[in-house]
């Protein structure tokens, strides 16, 4: 239905305590700022007044009530449910598709019960039926329940590893019934008539995205397997080969370019027998269990001593049988007697009694030979042979003989060889024959005369086995036949357990442990067993589930791949003549939302709660944030870097106004007269900001008051250490100084000494021309800085606007544009030289004396 | 101590030498012994330097002049009235910063001082720390300054002709009666009062809890601090005027430094005081 509601309404109760955090909260205001303040004695103990009981302000009080309640409604786990707004049936029947391709479980399953849910206040009756295959014993029907009991069904429910029957279904569909049918998204034999019965149903889909396996199986390096995509399955998917506890032994990524593709992946030799199952995702179609998890046989190939080419020799053809399914090595025969094989194959060799003595006692205590027969054999016999040979081999077809080479006849029933294709191509042509019937000789294979072509005998707990013809294909066309593998791999077996050997021929696979839907093995819930005979034709469902079957010691596993298949591909299920089903949203938790606004105001109370405190004040403008600083050094360094000269001495200037280029100019022209008329050649002139920390490469900085009248702190301390460390500035008010120049704003920061008027014997105007005046008024400088005393003036303070008169801007004289640049080049060589030219202040006086 | 050394050192050289040769020249009538680290008529041995052509030859010394073949005459450091002493208060209330990114009163003091004090040796006058004569080298004198624990200087120390440069919030009731005494015995000065922004402008609002600095002062817990600014706007403008009246009765300056403001701007007030008549 929808609406408004509470998961837990009884924690609203809470808010009864409301009035008792009200009582506790006034008793406990903010603790106050504490502040030392020397100066505090300053005022009389009378004037300071009495701590009050400070309580905290009753908007305060009524944020913090606020923010209880907020929280405790939170807890309460309000939720908002939007009404469906389709028509309500009286009955509905929910059918699920809970085969092995309903990996989106959960999904379906919380789909089915918001629609319970949402019809719950309409007094709907629901019906859950459910599409995997079931056991012919187990069938089902639709009953209608109200919604708790549908609720509690739909709990119970569980996806099957097996393929889905939609057509037995739609059998138990009940007629004049609402369908909703939660489908797994992959068409299925049966789903044409499933839709047929249900007619104009409503349908949700939630198409698998796992890859499954086609095939697969073990590989000389490791494992190889064959995967299907989805449509919309991932383009990559990681497939892990895992043992038994679950540790990952490889793994490598599987790149679908279309619908499917091979994975191959090596596994170390050391960790192949380890193999237990390969995941591709969840679901169990993405499983593969791999039987044979006690180790690939272990096998010891007897070296026939011929040196015949590998096409010759049943080495060869052995090799390249088994080498797929178990560990092969070539041993001679006293040293396989030693190995640790179960299983003995020995083409063609003509084993003595005593050659032979060792391996029979391994025989009899378990182990298995199997003999081929050959020449050798032929000639000497073998003591390894089950039975008694005839001498020289009985040969078909030849130009000798009138009988055609015989085609295989028949495999007996009961034994490890019962029900292998008989191929009409393999002919044997020379086989060997026994000298007498003995009753204890079993005939495992005949040819289509009757004559053996593999007989076995038990051997104390073992087996000794002849193939009556060769392993290579001199005598017959097997080797060169797939019967050939077939019948080792049939025998492979024997090599774990020749004791099962009856058991495995005749006895039924059992279910030992069932896969469950979600991968994991579980004790079967019902017995399952699956004829010897027709394991080949066993196909996992609800009668033979999948998972590992056994029969006596030997194990098998039942994969999905026997129903989906080697040609397996993901088809769309068709939707015609179905309605998409209205999505109920899910519920809104309203809770999170409360705890959200509840989390906020706590904020809100802890800067107040601070403001309360005065630990800070409201108008936090104080933004002098050192990253900005940064900033904008940063953005002002890079013009400055841009200007920089090849390491040539420059002249600096304060500029940021729009006389720039026209101070510019004028240092441009002075520093042209300089490298003209003395040995200092400076560069284009820099603009620099007092605050810059490389000023100390500019001897002398040209300060024009038009362009900064003040300087903040920080470039006073700048300006300061610049000048402490032999700088030197130029200060150009532009006007003779007095009252309206502005000048003690602009220096006051600098925090100068006493200055003085520069007077003709100061060594500045001294320093290269011999000059009497700066032009624009008194020029001022530290005091005691005439010379003698050694100290050279950091400012010169003038208002003679020189710039103008270097650049020749201003119309003036020749003679005054003359003393403005003598004066300049002074400045800058008193700047450069310091007081080096002191001793020219008496240069007059001693050229009269000389006169004299 | 060596960053305050440093930045002392870069406000020294931007103050320049400073010389106290107008009260040189104010003392000289009254008499008095004042160091000049050169040649004079002093009581000091200063050097030995070779007779030059007719002088006397009674001003030969003998002594010197038997150890090698010429003569020499023994000179004394030359002697001039007038001292400059420093003193920086050292009590618990200069030990306070309102925020970190001030300095102590007592640094600011110690920093203003220490500069000055080199930029008096550049000048070739005689400093020392009052209370501490034998802290020379500038080191030492720095670190006399920094650890004071005086609130006043010791008056016997001083002499008439010596200017004191005393660094102080000058909240103790005996700083003034030194003063005064000081004063009496010929003794000029500055009274450099040291001033934390807080203490100037109490920017205090809500619950404060006021802590006191050093032993004796008085602790308030005050409900709504703003209400209490103007009595103290009130008390702080008191104790301003009481000590300009103080300086204006005894002939002294009065030089106010808050610790956020430029030392330059407070060391060149200082320096323009006592480079000028009246210093």
């Amino acid at each position: 239905m929808g609406g408004f509601s509470f998961a837990a309404p009884l924690l609203l109760a809470g808010l009864i305590a409301l009035p008792l955090i009200w009582f506790l909260l006034r008793q406990s205001p903010p603790p106050p700022r504490a502040v030392r303040l020397p100066t505090l004695k300053l005022i009389a103990a009378a004037e300071i007044p009495p701590p009050q009981a400070a309580r905290p302000p009753w908007w305060l009080l009524f944020l913090r009530l606020f923010l209880i309640a907020l929280i405790i409604g939170a807890l309460a786990g309000p939720r908002w449910q939007q009404p469906l707004t389709g028509p309500q049936p009286t009955r509905l029947t929910i059918i699920i598709d809970n085969g092995w391709a309903a990996t989106r479980w959960p999904e379906m399953m919380a789909a089915a019960k918001d629609r319970v849910e949402a019809l719950t206040a309409a007094g709907t009756r629901f019906a859950i039926l459910t599409t995997a295959a079931r056991r012919a014993d187990d069938p089902q029907a639709a009953r209608f329940v109200d919604a708790d009991t549908a609720l509690s069904m739909l709990g119970g429910l569980k996806p099957q590893p097996w393929n889905v029957d939609r057509a037995k279904a739609a059998e138990a569909v009940a007629t004049g019934s609402d369908v909703l049918w939660l489908s797994d998204g992959v068409e299925s034999a049966g789903a044409a008539t499933l839709r047929a019965k249900i007619g104009n149903a409503e349908i949700m889909t939630f198409p698998a995205r796992e890859p499954v396996f086609r095939a697969g199986g073990r590989t000389i390096a490791g494992y190889a397997a064959t995967l299907a995509r989805p449509a919309d399955g991932p383009e990559e998917r990681r497939v892990e080969i895992l043992a038994s506890g679950g540790e990952v032994l490889a793994s490598d990524t599987a790149l679908f370019g279309g619908r499917a593709t091979v994975v191959r992946i090596a596994v170390p030799a050391a960790r192949r027998g380890a193999i237990d199952r390969v995941r591709a995702g969840s679901g169990p179609a993405s499983l593969m269990l791999v039987d044979g998890s006690g180790g690939r046989p272990r096998i010891a190939l007897v070296d026939s001593g011929g040196d015949a080419p590998p096409l010759e020799s049943g080495e060869f053809y052995i090799r390249r049988a088994l080498e797929p399914h178990a560990e092969l090595s070539m041993l001679s025969l006293v040293d396989a007697a030693a190995s640790d094989a179960n299983l003995f194959l020995l083409p063609d060799v003509a084993a003595t009694a005593e050659a032979a003595a060792a391996l029979l006692e391994r025989v009899r205590d378990g182990a298995v030979a199997i003999s081929f027969a050959g020449p050798r054999l032929a000639e000497n016999g073998s003591a390894l042979s089950p039975v008694d040979l005839r001498r020289g081999a009985r040969a078909f077809g030849g130009v000798m003989s009138w009988q055609e080479p015989q085609v295989v006849g028949s495999f007996t029933a009961g034994t490890p060889l019962a029900g292998l294709p008989r191929p009409d191509d393999a002919t044997v042509s020379k086989q060997l024959l026994a000298r007498s019937n003995d009753p204890d000789v079993q005939l495992w294979a005949t040819l289509t005369d009757g004559t053996p072509l593999v007989s076995a005998r038990r051997q104390g707990a073992g087996l000794l086995i002849l193939i009556h013809t060769s392993a290579d294909p001199s005598w017959s066309d097997l080797p060169l036949s797939g019967l050939f593998e077939g019948m080792l791999v049939r025998l492979l077996p024997l090599a774990d357990n020749a004791d099962a050997l009856d058991i495995s021929a005749g006895a039924p696979w059992r279910l030992d442990r069932a896969l469950t839907f979600e991968g994991r093995l579980a004790p079967p819930d019902n017995p399952a067993e699956i004829a010897a005979d027709a394991w080949s034709d066993a196909i996992a469902g609800p009668e033979t589930p999948p998972g590992i079957y056994a029969s006596g010691d030997a194990r098998r596993a039942l994969n999905l791949t026997t129903l989906t298949g080697p040609a397996f591909a993901f088809a769309p299920l068709a939707t015609d003549g179905l309605r998409p089903a209205e999505t109920s949203a899910p519920p809104i938790d309203l809770g999170r939302w409360l705890l959200l606004a509840a989390a906020l105001l706590f904020a809100v109370d802890v800067i107040v709660t601070l403001i309360l405190r005065g630990a800070i004040s409201l108008p936090a403008a104080r933004l002098t944030s050192p990253a900005a600083a940064v900033t904008m050094a940063l953005i002002f360094a890079f013009p400055l870097a841009a200007q920089e000269a090849d390491g040539r001495l420059q002249l600096g200037y304060i500029g940021g106004t729009a006389q720039d280029a026209e101070i510019a100019r004028g240092l441009q022209a002075l520093s042209r007269e300089l490298g003209r008329r003395t040995a200092v050649d400076p560069g284009i002139p820099a603009r620099v900001s007092p605050g810059d920390k490389g000023l100390g490469r500019y001897p002398i900085i040209y300060w024009p008051a038009v362009a900064r009248q003040s300087m903040n702190r920080a470039e006073a301390a700048n300006i300061r250490a610049y000048l402490s460390r032999g700088g030197m500035i130029l200060f150009d008010f532009g006007q003779p100084l007095g009252n309206g120049s502005g000048a003690r704003r602009l220096l006051a920061p600098l925090g100068l000494p006493s200055l003085q008027e520069v007077t003709r014997d100061h060594v500045l105007f001294r320093s290269y021309y011999l000059i009497d005046q700066a032009g624009g008024g008194a020029l001022w400088v530290e005091a005691d800085t005439e010379g003698d005393s050694g100290r050279v003036a950091g400012v010169l303070i003038g208002g003679g606007n020189w710039p103008a008169l270097w650049a020749g801007s201003s119309a003036v004289s020749a003679v005054r544009r003359e003393a403005a640049l003598r004066f300049g080049i002074n400045a800058v060589m008193y700047a450069l030289t310091g007081t080096y030219k002191a001793d020219q202040v008496h240069a007059e006086t001693l050229l009269d004396r000389i006169g004299e | 101590m060596t960053a305050l050394l440093t930045e002392a050192e870069r406000l020294a050289a931007a103050l320049g030498p400073l010389s106290l040769s107008h009260v040189h020249r104010r003392i000289m009538a009254e008499g008095g012994q004042h160091p000049r680290r050169r040649a004079g008529s002093g009581t000091e041995f200063w050097q030995y330097r070779p007779l030059a052509p007719g002088e006397a030859r009674g001003r030969v010394d003998w002594r010197r002049s038997a150890r090698s073949d010429d003569l020499f005459v023994r000179e004394r450091e030359r002697e001039e009235p007038g001292r400059l002493l420093l003193f920086a208060d050292g009590s618990g209330s200069m030990r306070f910063r309102s925020s970190e990114a001030l300095a102590e009163k007592g640094e600011a003091a110690t920093l203003l001082l220490t500069a000055l004090a080199m930029a008096a040796r550049q000048g070739d006058e005689h400093v020392r720390v009052a209370g501490r004569p034998d802290a020379r080298a500038l080191p030492d004198l720095h670190a006399a300054l920094l650890t004071s624990v005086f609130s006043v200087p010791e008056t016997g120390a001083l002499r008439a002709g010596d200017t004191i440069i005393w660094a102080s919030d000058f909240l103790d009731s005996d700083d003034l009666a030194t003063v005064t005494a000081l004063a009496r015995r010929g003794v000029t000065g500055v009274m450099l009062h040291i001033a934390d922004p807080v203490e100037a402008d109490f920017p205090f609002s809500g619950h404060v809890r006021f802590t006191r600095a050093e032993i004796g002062d008085p602790e308030a817990d005050i409900g709504r601090a703003e209400a209490l600014s103007d009595t103290y706007a009130k008390a702080w403008q008191e104790h301003q005027d009481r000590l300009g009246t103080m300086a204006a009765d005894n002939g002294w300056a009065l030089i106010r430094h808050r610790t956020d403001a430029d030392p330059a701007v407070t060391l060149s007030a200082i320096a323009r005081h006592l480079m000028s008549e009246a210093g």
